[in-house]
């Protein structure tokens, strides 16, 4: 271990790489974490799902987790209000909106210990994990741009950056790739596949005094996500907790419909809001209190998520899309897989990719599932709430909604719904026929 | 009472009470239900919820057509049917 300056490398300090680190230096690796930013930065992905607790006991960050004071997540609700026109204008005064709930509680979860998880302020949260990955012993560089990994000898990998004018070159027996959407390593291997379905884009900010619960259909769960779907193709609504007052909303669009709207970013922002007139007027009443922000091009996946001397954890091996607020959870988990197949390698003193099957494997069967289940969601929205409210699925789905999906292969619920979905296809007196998204079966093709 | 009498009035107060909010339409066997939007996508949904519960019959995501959520009338018939 003397050629190298490390045992491993992490390339950005989010969820992912400070998961990855937390692992590896509590149980002795030397670890360093190289993040370009100087936290706390902001971010998107505000909410968590439970299976993101597991992450948190076994690194032995939940106590610190707990003190900081972020809003309790006991559940999740969809709102929706797609009366026909004839409907609205003959009955004027009637409650239009719909509203469909689950609480985390429903369904026990292994490693999980609490009913609730959190919903985060990630400047906050961020930097919470990054100084307890320190704390454990891992050496965090902020301000530190990678700009490349040289792998032409995979046992001993070399992470770039610049110094001022210096060129450094850190050697490492293993480099973690941890950028995020940067997809440092996606780039430079050229690994990266566009997804052929999905093309969002989000509009997002932080309101000051909305009252959480207008749409809530008198239940209350301020502290709960929201989703609100609009009546617009794939178009929906995010309403995230941050404190007790402030409240992240976040308008999720077909990108095209942004494109084709020719408005600047405000307006069509509000334009997509006012398809729900009781969500409008309470977040024009509210503050708007940070300026919007956009995402898009997100959808994407890496023919190799693992190599020689090298993995991909959280945004940077995958993203889908965020409706079911599972990539913080994501990112945190494979740290968590990768972790345990490193320490193994680390005792061969072998980092060559078959020592990563487990991590690979696990991996691409939760995403695979993953993908599946929010293509679809978004192909037949109502065929979800359905399932959601059937005493036979409920459980099954709301253990996806947990972030459970890697313990098999693919779960009986999804097999279920896409049989569904195929029988509304094909069938144009379906009521849900004319529900379908634009999104075609052809959707259900495997990226890898 | 014969059994689809019962259950017509069964659905009729379940839609009068839940998607109604109690409103008086007029609604009869024969409120075009679908065609007037009174049927919105989640409220099949929970329509269906209300028809296991309460009948102990399942209706098959797949006939859930027009055919047979066009009026009371339809679904009492569909009901019926599925209880056998
Ligand atoms: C619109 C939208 C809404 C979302 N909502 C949710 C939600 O509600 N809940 C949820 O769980 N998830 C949500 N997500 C997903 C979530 O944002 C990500 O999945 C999560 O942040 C991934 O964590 P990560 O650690 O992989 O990457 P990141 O959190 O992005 O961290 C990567 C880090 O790497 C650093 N970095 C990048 N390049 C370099 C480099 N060259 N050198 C050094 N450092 C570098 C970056 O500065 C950054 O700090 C949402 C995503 C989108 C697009």
């Amino acid at each position: 271990m003397s050629n190298v300056d490390f045992d491993i490398g992490i390339i950005g300090g989010g969820p992912a790489g400070t998961a990855t680190a937390s692992y590896l230096a509590r149980a002795g690796l030397k670890c360093v974490i190289f993040e370009r930013e100087l936290f706390p930065r902001p971010h998107v992905g505000e909410s968590l799902v439970p299976a993101a607790t597991r992450v948190f006991k076994e690194i032995g960050f939940l106590d610190t987790l707990e003190k900081a004071g972020f809003p309790k997540k006991y559940g999740a609700a969809w709102t929706s209000a797609d009366r026909a026109p004839v409907y609205a204008m003959q009955f004027e005064g009637l409650s239009a909106d719909c509203h469909v709930d689950i609480r985390f509680e429903e369904r026990e979860q292994a490693g999980v210990d609490r009913n609730y998880t959190f919903h985060v302020d990630r400047a906050k949260f961020d930097l919470m994990l990054l100084q307890h990955a320190h704390q454990l012993g891992a050496e965090v560089y902020e301000g530190v741009r990678v700009r490349g990994v040289d792998l032409s000898d995979p046992t001993q990998p070399a992470v770039h950056f610049k110094l001022g004018q210096q060129d450094i070159r850190t050697r490492v027996r293993m480099v973690i790739d941890a950028s995020g959407r940067h997809t440092l390593l996606g780039n430079q291997l050229k690994l990266k596949v566009l997804d052929p379905v999905f093309n969002q884009y989000a509009l997002h900010t932080w309101f000051e005094g909305y009252d959480r619960t207008r749409l809530s259909h008198g239940r209350g769960q301020p502290e709960y996500i929201f989703i609100h779907f609009l009546p617009l193709t794939n178009t929906w609504v995010w309403q995230i907790p941050i404190t007790e007052t402030v409240t992240s909303i976040g308008v999720v669009t077909q990108k095209a419909n942004f494109a084709k709207s020719r408005q600047d970013r405000e307006q069509f922002f509000w334009e997509c809001l006012q398809s729900r007139p009781e969500l409008y007027e309470g977040l024009r009443a509210a503050q708007q209190v940070t300026p919007l922000k956009e995402e898009g091009d997100y959808s994407y996946a890496m023919r190799e998520i693992c190599g020689d001397g090298f993995a991909l954890v959280g945004d940077a091996a995958r993203f889908v899309d965020p409706i079911f607020s599972s990539g913080v959870s994501i990112a945190l988990n494979s740290g968590r897989l990768i972790s345990h197949d490193i320490l193994a390698a680390a005792e061969h003193g072998d980092f060559r990719h078959d020592r990563f099957r487990t991590f690979e494997t696990l991996m691409r069967r939760g995403t695979r599932n993953w993908y599946h289940f929010i293509n679809l969601y978004y192909r037949l929205n109502v065929l979800f709430t359905a399932f959601v409210q059937d005493p036979r699925h409920r459980i099954d789905v709301l253990k996806l909604l947990q972030g459970d999906m890697y313990d098999e292969d693919e779960p009986a619920v999804l097999t279920e719904m896409r049989r569904i979905v195929r029988e509304v296809e094909r069938n144009d007196q379906h009521i849900w026929h004319k529900y379908l998204g634009s999104l075609t079966s052809s959707a259900f093709s495997e990226v890898f | 009472m014969s059994t689809s009498v019962a259950i017509e009035q069964t659905l009729k107060q379940y839609v009068a009470r839940e998607i109604l909010d109690g409103k008086d339409i007029g609604l009869d066997a024969d409120t075009p239900l679908l065609e007037w939007g009174v049927f919105n996508s989640l409220e099949i949904a929970r329509l269906l919820g209300f028809v296991r519960e309460h009948f102990g019959v399942v209706v098959p995501l797949e006939s859930v057509t027009a055919e047979h959520f066009k009026d009371l009338r339809a679904l009492t018939a569909l009901v019926a049917s599925l209880k056998g």
